[in-house]
């Protein structure tokens, strides 16, 4: 019985092992295939060489070693033919590499799964193509799917035919991905961490929603493909509670973007086989934008929800916003941000200097300017236009109509000082650039039809002056002159002198000067002011005002004229050399004015006729600086009659050229003087150096360079009507009284002194209890108490605070910020009514520590 | 004298080269003509070195298949099958982090036969646990521990614990996800006296658990050194004391006079065994031959002052009997090898751990118990359970009869008893915990030590230990005290076997069914 059994045991271990000898001396599957292909390459052999490798072929296990890369890969012991281009149309496995790949890539230095994954070790299909196999997480990949391990060895810009993955990197960065996703060394960190996610075990991380078996079959068995193109197209899937946008993909892209992910994974190849692709193009900002910026910002910067959060990336590309907004602010916001949801790029989020700088400019960049219209050019504005459009654009900040009112963001436009020395072109230039450090935006985005209707509004206010007769008929009233000496002596000695004898200008009282002034000259330059200089057109005297001046200049003695009165006709050039030599000393170069009064602008050369000339530059004014040039007087300079006729027809042909003084240093002064003399008298308003304070930043570069020196000099010696600033004058009443040479050292402190350094933010006067007030009344509705307590900014937070100016909080505030946020001043969108003192209790109160109470 | 070896030189040579084959074939085999007679198959059996180890006659008794299952040779045939598989998968095997994983894949894809001389040596490692473990429920329910048999049990308990570490080590060989965990879980059980001394506040002074640690690890971390330390305790050290233990063992079997056999063994009972032919031959009771001075045997010896009646020649029968065992054992377990691969899981990732991580089904109860307590789960119980294995024949000192299935007064009744009772407390305890957890979920801030001292695996062992001492008391039978301590030792080792292969999930967490367990 039991050698029964144990006959039976026996034959039956006997089959056994023979049945493994069979398995393995016959039928293991590579050999199958091995055959068939040698059949094929004995039927392919043309020449004697083919036929004896045909014949020489060998049955036997093939595999290809790369040490470098750690793998022995087995695969060409199946696929023999994958080298072999002559088999083009083989019963699988026995085809040749499609898409001739094999020329670049030489299968016997890097083997195959470094492209295709997969288990290089196996010998049979099943374990090698590893689809079944559940715990290699390498799965085979085919066709398409290849395309993610491309990028193990060559850079994403030197594919440009691997369509899949170019799709998937173009979705990534349009999307922004980066703005959540950490990926290498840059990214967000709202996401997780995606740098290695093409290498996430499948314990890990696998498709989870109610379709996933059906997920992953689609994709043969390669769960982290299925989990990749899961997590892009259903973002909830994974986690119900994922605040991941819902890009709403459709599957094609959803696959691109899940094999450009899948690319991201640990590297395997060393160097030496990397192909160094050449000319990686540089990423420009608008791409460092799109990749880290977009998913919050938007792609065009217009700002995006966050759905799940109701958080607002922003907008960066309204009008709002790219006014006031400047490259400093918005750098330091870009590295450091201070945010609960926005990364800080500079620091933790990973991007260069370089690249931040990049970003920046782009970003300004997203500005929209108005489109050129038909009639643009020609288009003269309307005052009436003009003043409904000053309403609801200007007068927040500056006041109804333009007028003065205490606590006023932005200066008075209605003084007749202001409105004198202000030409169109200082308006629009002002309006149209903002003023750097200021709360003045640059309204970039104004059209032209209405940049130059308030123009006309500002400076068509310009009243008329009243024509000649009349100021004639006034002046020979009876009592005119006294009149006029006591109208003097208010408007006019503040640069002209008491006695008319000039300080700022010129003196009026000379016997030369009265012989040779017509009545029109007066008048004129009365009334219409010379461009450029000190002296604005006073028009909005009235006649009698007007008539009694020139009445009572008309009362200092007439001297005799000693000049030919011919027109000068001689070489303009030898004049000019002749004026750089003699004149320009005391008047400037061109005439621009210096020492001496402008004479080569084109108003004052309008007015007069070339013996007034000749007379002036023979023989001097008396009682002034200006002495005789003719030779024989007792003059600096012995010039021949010739000579002075050349300078006079050098100064004609100034006449014709423009006349600019904008931005210029014209005026000498002592700057020490000025310095001191600053820091005394007009500090305590205008900030230290000029930086604003109660009154406007007059030491800031954009002002500084849309004034001409006279401007300045015509405002501090005459103040403005209606606000604050009295004239400085001796006899204005002001609160010092400054001479001439100190008023000159002031401009010249202004043009040329000024320590940049020391220009500090305007300081804000305001109330901060009263601010605190009023941010829990306005503010927190919308921008929350703490940081992502509402959808707006946190305002409170200390870096936005540390990069941001006042200028900036009081644009924002007065101007809104994009659809979401509207103008809070008064007169703005209606939501909010604020004045101008109300926002700056709301930035004290930003500003000071009240804001850390309560919390 | 004529001497057929003294002719002239060469024709002398070539007299003993034609005679060369005889020659050689009888200097080979001391046995003689191979004749058939029992004293030819004695010298078979007694000149050889290797079969001697076995007697040259054998009871009957002994080769009844429904007394010992043939489990002892199917261990012992198990260990020469891993043995043999062993040393050829040591050709190919490479013991380093780095090469083991892919030397094995290696092994199974490229070397002909590979995939099947793994399979086979996987299997039969299951095997043997099995085997090893179904041989000591059958040593122990046929009472064949008494007196004078105590030692050989305590041997076979050494063996046991043997088997599985041989087994563990060889499981943690491939390197792989499986290995990798498992070699970290038993290192932290090796450092759990870290619970006792942490409660105590003295591990600063002495670190028992990281000595342990270290020890079995020869690192502080798990890494190359464990690896080589496993390879070598696989192939070395624990093979050559199985060897040792083995001999030892067989030996004692025979020096302590056979396999058990009861006082009361009627023909009735021996049907099915091979039979003599002389076996009817009558014999005078005392036999001419003394055996007396070939060895010093205490208390019965084999055949002195009997006949050998019941007794058969070892050769053939024995060998017989040896042989279809393992060669029933080769067919299952080539079958298993051809149809089912050995799992191997991803290469070893210290950085995503398995969950769960669970040991080898032999070690699940184990591991059961561990998750409460590590120290108490997986030092002092399996220490205890394997001391009071041990302890069993010297707890036991009834005088019995041994080699009958549940022999003994209430026995079976016993057995079955218990083996009612346990189910149904250990069934409880586990639902108890499942449902509302133990002392850790109660107190969060309970020290460790308590738990370690009472935790279902303490409770359930002290219930069985006063139960036993009741069944003592009031049958005053210490054989049925050691037969309810035993059954509950095997109900408890199956049924938190089954309840950790199944119904523990990721986190150790409990689930109805392994579909149940979230996403994988």
């Amino acid at each position: 019985m039991i050698k029964k059994l144990l006959l039976v045991c026996s034959i039956a271990i006997v089959a056994l092992l023979g049945i493994e000898a069979v398995k393995l001396v016959v039928t293991p599957e590579y050999k199958t295939h091995q055959k068939r292909y040698k059949k094929m390459l004995v039927e392919m052999a043309v020449t004697a060489d083919e036929k004896a490798a045909a014949d020489a072929y060998g049955i036997k296990l093939r595999q290809l070693v790369c040490p470098d890369l750690g793998t022995t890969d087995r695969c060409i012991s199946c696929h023999a033919a994958i080298e072999d281009s002559r088999v083009t149309n083989g019963v699988k496995p026995l085809v040749s590499h499609p898409h001739g790949l094999l020329v670049d890539h030489d299968i016997r230095k890097i083997g195959c799964t470094v492209c295709h994954d997969g288990q290089g070790l196996a010998t049979n299909k099943k374990e090698a193509h590893a689809n079944e196999i559940h715990f290699w997480e390498k799965i085979r990949l085919q066709g398409e799917l290849v395309q993610a391990n491309c990028l193990r060895c060559h850079h994403i810009e030197s594919l440009p035919e691997q369509k899949t993955i170019q799709l998937g990197h173009k979705l990534f960065v349009e999307n922004g991905c980066r703005g959540c996703h950490k990926i290498g060394n840059s990214g967000g960190f709202l996401g997780p961490d995606l740098t290695l996610i093409g290498d996430a075990s499948f314990h890990l991380k696998a498709p989870v929603g109610h379709n996933r078996q059906e997920e992953i079959g689609k994709f043969n068995h390669n769960v982290n493909l299925a989990y990749l193109f899961e997590s892009v197209k259903n973002p909830t899937a994974n986690a119900e509670d994922s605040k991941m946008i819902d890009n709403h993909f459709s599957d094609e892209e959803a696959l691109a973007l899940a094999v450009y992910l899948k690319s991201f994974q640990t590297k395997k190849v060393p160097d030496s086989l990397q192909a160094f692709d050449k000319n990686i193009p540089v990423a420009s900002g608008r791409d460092i934008f799109l990749a880290h910026c977009s998913a919050c910002h938007g792609s065009e910067g217009q700002g995006a929800p966050l759905d799940e959060t109701d958080k607002l990336g922003p907008s960066l590309a309204n009008e709002a916003f790219q006014s006031i907004a400047t490259p400093e602010f918005v750098k330091a916001m870009v590295i450091d941000p201070g945010s609960s949801i926005m990364p800080a790029w500079g620091k933790s989020g990973g991007l260069s200097e370089i690249e931040i700088d990049k970003v920046v400019a782009y970003v300004l960049s997203l500005r929209k300017y108005p489109e050129e219209k038909d009639g643009d050019a020609e288009y003269v504005g309307n005052p009436t236009y003009g003043k409904i459009r000053f309403e609801s654009r200007c007068a927040g900040c500056h006041g109804i109509d333009g007028d003065y009112e205490i606590d006023l963001i932005g200066p008075t436009l209605t003084s007749p000082e202001f409105k004198t020395y202000a030409t169109p072109h200082f308006l629009e230039t002002t309006i149209r650039n903002g003023r750097a450090g200021t709360a003045m935006p640059s309204w970039y985005f104004l059209e032209n039809k209405e940049v130059k209707d308030i123009v006309a509004f500002l400076s068509g206010r310009r009243e008329q002056a009243p024509p000649l007769a009349e100021c004639l008929e006034a002046a020979a009233q009876p009592q005119a002159a006294e009149h006029g000496k006591s109208m003097f002596q208010t408007r006019c000695a503040s640069c002209h002198g008491f006695e008319a004898e000039g300080r700022i200008g010129p003196s009026l009282n000379t016997p030369e000067l009265q012989v040779l002034g017509s009545n029109e000259f007066f008048h004129r330059t009365i009334t219409h002011g010379r461009e450029g200089t000190a002296m604005g057109g006073w028009a909005h005297l009235s006649a009698t005002e007007v008539g009694s001046i020139m009445a009572y200049l008309r009362t200092f003695p007439k001297g005799t004229i000693r000049t030919a009165a011919h027109k000068a006709v001689a070489s303009e050039s030898q004049g000019k050399v002749n004026f750089d030599r003699v004149c320009a000393q005391c008047h400037g170069p061109d005439g621009v004015g210096h020492i001496g009064p402008a004479i080569g602008g084109r108003d004052f050369l309008a007015s007069v006729d070339d013996q007034f000339l000749r007379e002036m530059i023979s023989h001097g004014r008396s009682g002034t600086g200006m002495r005789s040039n003719l030779q024989g007087t007792s003059g600096f300079a012995g010039l021949s009659a010739s000579e002075i006729d050349e300078v006079i027809s050098y100064l004609r042909v100034l006449e014709t050229k423009p006349f600019s003084t904008i931005g210029r240093t014209v005026t000498a002064g002592d700057i020490e003087v000025g310095r001191d003399l600053f820091a005394r008298t007009c500090a305590q308003c205008h900030g230290p150096a000029g930086s604003g304070g109660s009154g406007p930043g007059i030491g800031r570069p954009g002002f500084l360079a849309t004034v001409s020196d006279g401007f300045l000099e015509g405002t501090i010696a005459n103040g403005r009507t209606g606000t604050e600033m009295r004239g400085f004058s001796p006899g204005q009443h002001a609160l010092a009284d400054l001479a001439e040479p100190e008023v000159r050292a002031i401009v010249a402190y202004l043009r040329s002194g000024i320590d940049h350094d020391k220009l500090v933010p305007r300081e804000i006067i305001g109330t901060p209890e009263r601010g605190a007030m009023l941010f829990k009344q306005q503010c927190v509705s919308c921008h929350g108490d703490k940081d992502g307590e509402s959808f707006a900014p946190w305002l409170a937070n200390p870096k936005y605070l540390a990069a941001v100016g006042n200028p900036y909080l009081q644009a924002t505030m007065s101007m809104g910020h994009g659809a979401n946020m509207r103008s809070m001043i008064r007169g703005g969108s209606g939501i909010v009514e604020m004045t101008g003192r109300d926002i700056n209790d709301i930035i004290a109160y930003l500003r000071s520590d009240l804001k850390n109470d309560d919390k | 004298m004529s001497d057929p070896n003294n002719k002239p030189g060469l024709l002398q040579v070539l007299e003993n080269l034609k005679n060369l084959p005889a020659n050689a074939k009888a200097s080979f085999s001391r046995r003689g003509p191979a004749d058939g007679s029992r004293r030819t198959r004695a010298q078979t059996v007694f000149n050889n070195v290797f079969m001697h180890i076995h007697t040259v006659r054998i009871h009957r008794w002994s080769l009844k298949p429904t007394f010992t299952f043939g489990l002892g040779v199917a261990s012992a045939a198990s260990f020469i099958i891993l043995a043999v598989t062993g040393i050829a998968l040591m050709i190919y095997y490479e013991p380093s982090t780095t090469g083991a994983y892919e030397s094995v894949k290696n092994i199974t894809f490229v070397v002909p036969g590979g995939r099947l001389i793994r399979n086979v040596h996987r299997w039969a490692a299951y095997m043997m646990v099995v085997t090893v473990f179904l041989h000591m429920i059958r040593v122990f329910y046929t009472n064949s521990y008494k007196k004078p048999r105590e030692f050989n049990w305590v041997l076979g308990v050494i063996l046991f614990v043997l088997t599985l570490a041989l087994s563990f080590t060889g499981y943690c060989l491939p390197w792989d996800q499986l290995a990798y965990w498992a070699i970290t879980i038993g290192a932290n059980i090796a450092g759990s006296p870290v619970e006792v001394t942490d409660a105590l506040g003295v591990t600063h002074l002495v670190d028992v658990g990281a000595m342990q640690k270290e020890l079995m690890l020869g690192s502080k971390f798990v890494g190359g050194p464990a690896l080589l330390r496993f390879y070598w305790a696989h192939c070395i050290l624990l093979p050559v004391a199985m060897i040792v233990l083995i001999l030892a063992h067989v030996w004692r079997v025979r020096k302590d006079g056979g396999l058990s056999r009861p006082s009361d063994i009627t023909d009735e009972d021996l049907k099915g065994t091979p039979i003599e032919e002389l076996a009817e031959e009558a014999f005078s009771e005392k036999s001419r031959k003394s055996y007396g001075l070939m060895c010093v045997v205490r208390n019965k010896t084999a055949a002195v002052d009997r006949g050998p009646e019941r007794t058969v020649m070892s050769w053939p029968h024995l060998f017989n009997a040896e042989m279809l065992i393992f060669a029933v054992l080769l067919v299952v377990l080539l079958i298993l090898g051809l149809l089912v691969d050995a799992p191997l899981k991803e290469l070893a990732n210290p950085s995503v751990p398995e969950n769960p991580a669970k040991a080898p089904w032999y070690f699940l109860a184990m591991q059961e118990i561990i998750s409460y307590s590590a120290f108490c789960g997986g030092m002092v119980m399996p220490g205890l359970t394997v001391v009071f294995l041990m302890g069993i024949p010297f707890l036991d000192r009834e005088e019995g009869d041994s080699g009958r299935w549940f022999v003994g007064d209430g026995v079976k009744r016993t057995t079955i008893k218990t083996t009612i009772v346990s189910s149904i407390v250990i069934i409880g305890m586990l639902a108890f915990t499942v449902t509302f957890g133990w002392l850790r979920n109660w107190f969060p801030d309970i020290n460790q030590i308590w738990i370690t001292i009472v935790n279902p695996g303490t409770v359930l062992m002290s219930f069985f230990v006063v139960i036993a001492f009741a069944v003592i008391a009031k049958t005053r039978s210490t054989r049925l005290g050691m037969t309810v301590l035993f059954t509950y030792f095997l109900v408890s080792f199956v049924i938190l076997t089954y309840f950790a292969l199944v119904h523990r999930g990721p986190n150790w967490d409990f689930y109805w069914w392994p579909s149940l367990w979230p996403t994988h």
